[in-house]
């Protein structure tokens, strides 16, 4: 049997939205010394019922911040929606939509997200949080 | 004095979306004058500091003042008479703040607090959520906490009889008692649970009252002029708990008219929205 297929085929370097999801939660984790954590939820629009805007075949992550110490608190801090060729993906923080090309730009987009502002004044509360019952 | 003594078990619940606009007085008096404990704002233009000094600067002897529960959610403001430890947060977004609310020898209450995307902005705000998210995380939350007593009030950006408020994914929130009675339904094999929604009684209110909380006139063929996007839902286990008649949309505050000569919210003399009041026995 003549195999067609070429060498690379099974290689590839490209890396899913929620793989990099995942990693960026875990490095949150080891950054606040797991006073803040993060969890990844997924859902699919082809499990989805009425009310979800999810299309068949689409897939959303929502990047939870947690503060475990906090009676379980979460937050949800954004959502990054793709179909399942997982580029281009649409991400939504901070009431604006941006459209994410590729891997590349979706760390960019990532960057952004976790230096805003926006990112770092919910983090510290819930750091503040957490440490008030320590200190006193 | 203890909290269980002042509030002789009725918690009062004032929500007013304050469309970015300061009317101190009126805020002040509407919040005292209806003895709200709790006090709910969406597009809320105070800080934090602004808002306890407005309500609590001629605060009763004996009265608990107004804290600010820790709250992360930038499109609410909540201000309780009660401690912010007994007020916890569990999960929120820029759209929403889901938290207990945990009196001694009192079950505890679950209380959603929320402003809804506004359909102007649905384009982009499409990917935030959709009422079935919201409801989703409700029943997540309930199966956490382990019960269903669920309170649901703010700005939906939607009315009554919107798929997002009916639908079982979505909020499933029905008009009828005896329907909300059945607690929960199954549709295509999966239960849902029901909200009861009893800001319909607006649409068929004789006495006088604007039916609804605010109103929008558009050049289409079909227009509704008064929508009721602001809502309180519960869910049927509190149903014994709600005092239908102390829910109320008002449009006076203090003999101040919230009304403009067309009867319609008068943004010059407070928001556009009009605020909505109730109260549960606790």
């Amino acid at each position: 049997m003549k195999d067609l297929w070429p060498d690379d085929i099974a290689t590839t370097r490209m890396r899913v939205p929620v793989s990099i999801l995942r990693e960026q939660a875990s490095a949150l984790k080891n950054k606040t010394k797991g006073l803040v954590t993060a969890e990844v939820l997924s859902r699919s629009g082809s499990s989805s019922v009425y009310g979800s805007d999810l299309d068949d075949g689409e897939l959303e992550h929502h990047f939870v911040i947690c503060a475990p110490t906090l009676d379980g608190y979460r937050y949800d801090l954004f959502s990054v929606r793709h179909d399942d060729l997982s580029y281009p993906a649409t991400g939504h923080f901070n009431a604006v939509t941006e459209e994410i090309p590729d891997e590349a730009h979706f760390e960019s987009w990532l960057r952004g997200v976790f230096r805003h502002e926006r990112t770092k004044r919910i983090i510290h509360s819930l750091i503040a949080q957490v440490s008030e019952p320590i200190a006193s | 004095m203890s909290s269980k003594a002042y509030f002789g078990g009725m918690v009062r619940f004032l929500f007013w979306n304050l469309n970015r606009k300061k009317f101190p007085e009126i805020l002040r008096r509407a919040v005292h004058d209806h003895s709200a404990d709790i006090v709910i704002l969406a597009e809320s233009p105070w800080s934090d500091a602004q808002l306890l000094w407005l309500l609590n600067a001629d605060a009763a002897p004996a009265t608990p003042v107004f804290q600010l529960p820790f709250t992360n959610c930038k499109r609410i403001q909540i201000v309780s008479r009660f401690s912010p430890n007994s007020f916890p947060p569990r999960l929120e977004s820029d759209y929403f703040t889901m938290r207990s609310l945990v009196l001694p020898e009192r079950e505890e209450l679950l209380l959603v607090c929320l402003h809804l995307p506004s359909k102007l902005y649905a384009s982009d705000d499409r990917l935030a959520l959709s009422a079935g998210d919201v409801s989703r995380r409700i029943r997540e939350l309930e199966a956490t906490v382990r019960h269903e007593r669920t309170v649901v009030v703010g700005d939906f950006n939607l009315n009554p009889f919107e798929a997002g408020m009916i639908a079982v994914g979505a909020f499933h929130a029905t008009r009828a008692l005896d329907v909300a009675r059945r607690h929960r339904r199954v549709v295509n094999g999966t239960t849902y649970p029901f909200f009861y929604n009893p800001m319909w009684q607006l649409y068929t209110a004789s006495n006088g009252a604007p039916p609804g909380t605010y109103y929008y006139e558009q050049s289409e063929q079909v227009a509704h002029f008064w929508h009721v996007f602001d809502q309180v839902l519960i869910r049927p286990s509190l149903l014994p708990r709600f005092d239908h008649r102390a829910l109320q949309v008002l449009h006076e505050v203090v003999g101040v008219s919230l009304l403009d000569g067309k009867g319609r919210p008068d943004p010059a003399i407070a928001s556009d929205h009009l605020p909505l009041t109730f109260q549960l026995e606790f």
